[in-house]
């Protein structure tokens, strides 16, 4: 190929390069979850495994990035329950897995206990991802279900599961 | 004074102090926020300054006396800053038991309190409300990215504190 046609060769292709670019360079569309369905969660999980007469839970409701959409404390929360609660949605939302789940996945032992030097990240059941079909776009955590990690766990996936509903 | 006598006088302020102790020893009975409390104000302060239409267009946050959140709402509209910002109102408004709006001014460039701005989780804008019962603060309300700025925030703040009122009697 002559010059002058590798040169009219990376042209086009340069300029078909941009032409296709453009074409796919509209916005994403994302879903996510309001403070409605946060609510929803909420809601759910107090009916699911909170004490009847008073707030008894600790919960947080994250949302596709990540951060905190509502947080609600028990009454009776002791100092750490907000900022664990926190940590078990994001680790839910990140890992796209409930934290119980993750939690076994990154035990000592396995490759993956690295993933536990990350920050916000903790290895303790009560963290369940919200989906939107297979998309995960937020994340429940929660703590203070009578009966320890493993009742934290369903609770957390059981109220996370309610709203698949609104998220179609 | 004999040694013997003063070990002994001594003892005896010693013991008496140990008397002393179980009266003054009382549990602190203090009044604080709660959940239903906390409700209670969202729900206010959301009907006063939220925008028309489905979204929630506010950032709340409730912190109980010992300036802890207890219950945060970020707007489906908010941006990255909102969520602290509200935390940190509510927090100042909390801790010197004066709207922070009210302590934003106190604290302004040419005042000899300006070192307070210093001081961790504090901010010196409009917007928390302290909860209070008497003299006795049980905690603070703190609202973000209402319509209209640092004065709206603050309007909107109080609308949630005046929703429990009654309950501060």
């Amino acid at each position: 190929m002559s010059r002058l046609s590798k040169t009219t060769a990376l042209a086009s292709f340069g300029a078909a390069a941009l032409l296709a670019l453009s074409a796919n360079a509209a916005p994403l569309m994302q879903k996510n979850i309001s403070v409605a369905h946060a609510w929803m969660v909420i809601d759910a999980v107090n009916a699911e495994c909170g004490a009847p007469d008073r707030q008894s839970m600790t919960i947080a409701v994250v949302d596709r990035a990540g951060e905190p959409v509502v947080m609600i404390r028990a009454d009776t929360a002791s100092p750490h329950n907000w900022n664990q609660v926190y940590r078990k949605a994001y680790t839910a939302r990140t890992f796209r897995r409930p934290s119980m789940v993750w939690r076994d996945d990154s035990a000592p032992g396995t490759e993956r206990l690295g993933q536990r030097q990350l920050a916000n990240v903790l290895p303790l059941a009560g963290g369940a991802p919200i989906y939107a079909g297979e998309d995960v776009v937020g994340a429940v955590g929660i703590s203070g279900a009578m009966g320890g990690q493993p009742a934290d766990d369903a609770c957390a996936r059981a109220a996370a599961a309610s709203i698949a509903g609104e998220l179609e | 004074m004999s040694r013997k006598f003063s070990h002994t006088l001594a003892t005896a302020i010693l013991l008496s102090g140990i008397t002393a102790l179980p009266a003054a020893a009382q549990p602190l009975m203090q009044p604080n926020v709660s959940v239903a409390m906390a409700r209670q104000i969202v729900d206010a302060a959301i009907a006063h300054c939220n925008q028309p239409g489905d979204l929630t267009t506010v950032t709340i946050a409730v912190v109980d006396r010992a300036g802890a959140p207890v219950l945060q709402i970020k707007a489906d509209t908010a941006s990255l800053h909102n969520w602290e910002l509200a935390y940190r109102k509510a927090y100042t408004a909390r801790t010197y038991r004066r709207t922070s709006i009210e302590w934003r001014d106190r604290t302004a460039g040419d005042s000899d309190a300006m070192g307070q701005r210093m001081l961790a989780n504090v901010i010196p804008l409009g917007g928390g409300v302290p909860i209070m019962m008497g003299d006795q603060p049980l905690g603070g309300i703190g609202v973000s990215g209402a319509q209209g700025g640092q004065p709206v925030d603050s309007a909107c703040a109080e609308a949630g504190l005046a929703a429990i009122a009654d309950e501060l009697q």
